[in-house]
């Protein structure tokens, strides 16, 4: 798996590329401390080369939300499809996270 | 209740019972997949389940000592088939409740998804204990939607 964090609009755009796994997801969490303990509590989580996801995945992104609530802040979601999505919406996932069809509609719902 | 007949590019692969092993496992997984003409759609469904599977092995079967996993593969006509055995002490999936998947993000626990995945990413689920061993059987049927 690929982290790659830029800023776009004034706000981090997060590109996670191949599989967040159990192997992976310890990457996944650190980026996430890492854009926290820089104060960054609004960003954009870019899925569009995200290939799979499990629960230790769904974990970590869970994790992840319920800390930028108690900060104020919120993630938005792009580009989620195929079997992401799937896995997703099988787990009712889609109701708590903020999804949308391209970077640029993230950027806009924060 | 040892599979019969698996194809030879389906032999058992045995590995440590640790989460580097993922990798080595999924890949047998998917070639045998391919092999036997699945859907790789699907595949990747099941060798997500075969993680949910082999991630309970490696934090719950061996707590005292390191242990093992064993992946075999095997098709017919009519479906493609895993088993993972391991010989930790015996481990009841049942006992697992099923996720509340309504509920807000405050309300979501964390964890509790992998056994609910296993579940729906399978066509069937089968769980029990051989020889000291258990043994967690996922299939796919060729044809969708066809439960025996």
């Amino acid at each position: 798996m690929e982290i790659r964090v830029r800023e776009s609009a004034g706000a981090p755009v997060v590109a996670v590329s191949g599989k967040l796994d159990a192997l992976s997801v310890g990457d996944y969490e650190k980026a996430m401390n890492r854009l926290f303990a820089d104060g960054k509590a609004r960003f954009v989580v870019d899925f569009a080369d995200l290939t799979y996801i499990s629960s230790a995945g769904l974990r970590a992104i869970l994790a992840a939300a319920k800390e930028l609530k108690a900060r104020g802040g919120q993630a938005a979601f792009a580009n989620v499809r195929g079997n992401v999505l799937n896995v997703i919406e099988m787990t009712g996932f889609a109701s708590i996270l903020s999804l949308h069809e391209s970077v640029d509609a993230a950027l806009k719902a924060l | 209740m040892a599979l019969e007949g698996a194809c030879p590019c389906c032999a058992p692969i045995t590995k440590p019972a640790i989460l580097t092993s993922l990798p080595a496992f999924q890949e047998r997984l998917g070639a045998c997949a391919a092999y036997h003409g699945i859907e790789p759609s699907r595949a990747e469904g099941l060798s997500l389940a075969f993680e949910e599977v082999f991630v309970n092995i490696c934090r719950h079967a061996y707590p005292e000592d390191a242990g093992e996993a064993t992946l075999t593969c095997q098709a017919d006509a009519e479906c493609f088939v895993i088993e993972i055995t391991d010989s930790g002490p015996p481990f009841d999936p049942s006992s697992v409740p099923e996720p509340d998947l309504t509920g807000d993000l405050d309300a979501r626990p964390l964890g509790g998804l992998g056994w609910f995945l296993i579940r729906r990413l399978a066509d069937e689920f089968e769980c029990c204990r051989w020889e000291g061993r258990n043994v967690v059987r996922l299939v796919l049927h060729r044809h969708r939607g066809g439960r025996a």
